[in-house]
């Protein structure tokens, strides 16, 4: 069997919290991780570029970064793999699709292509600061991107 | 304090299903043992255990002076920082909902 070698690292992992603000103290002012964002629903931490992402009644999701979201999933799912969702735009900016291994643990394949530019970022966090924060509303910052 | 996040161990039924992450998903074999077997993901280790929990490894400098600091600061740990036979300094502490999280060093 070909293997598929779309992978190239986790970017992120998502644990389940109880309470963002309490989790938040918690990872940010006791651990001392850098805080990248925060939500009412999300927080996200870098620990030297693993992104943690904290979600009340969240399941736990390993994301696995990949160049093309959709050849990946059409990849896998030709080798049989479960899909739970289909290739999808998040809000957020990122592309994604979520599989279950044997025993239903979920992992994510994702994206983080900048549509403004279409440059492909290695990390959610280069493309949130580096583009989307950047480019909103910005057409000379767009037009800088080439664009 | 924390360098890295290093490993990720996870719960699966049966190793043989291990198959699924080399064949399938195509990553990339570290090591196999009878009750465990580890990946590399592009520098981030995920290791598959039957029966085993949610582990989150960080690795840090010195396993104990961040076991003093974090237990000062009112941390939960587990067990005090300890040799492990497979040449790590590992302490595992829990978040304020449980999630499991082990500071790990090698021996130099």
């Amino acid at each position: 069997m070909k293997r598929c070698s779309h992978i190239k690292r986790i970017p992120h992992i998502t644990i389940c919290v109880s309470d963002i603000k309490k989790s938040v103290f918690f990872y940010q002012d006791i651990l001392g991780l850098e805080k990248i964002g925060e939500w009412p629903t999300y927080a996200i931490f870098d620990i030297a570029g693993v992104e943690l992402g904290l979600e009340p009644k969240a399941k736990l999701e390993i994301c696995l970064l990949v160049d093309d979201v959709d050849k990946t999933y059409l990849n896998l799912k030709d080798k049989g793999v479960k899909f739970v969702t289909e290739p999808k735009d998040q809000p957020w900016g990122g592309r994604t699709a979520t599989f279950l291994d044997n025993d239903g643990n979920r992992f994510v394949i994702e994206s983080f292509q900048c549509k403004v530019c279409g440059k492909i970022c290695q990390s959610y966090r280069e493309l949130l600061e580096e583009h989307l924060k950047k480019h909103k509303g910005h057409v000379k910052e767009q037009e800088k991107c080439g664009r | 304090m924390i360098k890295k996040l290093y490993h990720i161990t996870f719960p699966v039924s049966d190793l043989k299903r291990a198959a699924f992450y080399e064949n399938v998903l195509g990553l990339k074999k570290t090591g196999e043992w009878p009750t465990y077997a580890e990946f590399d993901v592009g520098g981030v280790q995920l290791g598959l255990e039957p029966g085993g929990k949610l582990e989150i490894f960080l690795l840090v400098e010195d396993v104990d002076k961040a076991y003093q600091d974090l237990k000062e600061k009112g941390v939960k740990f587990a067990t005090e920082p300890k040799d492990q036979h497979w040449g790590g300094r590992t302490a595992p502490f829990i978040d304020p909902d449980g999630n499991m999280f082990t500071l790990v060093h090698f021996k130099k």
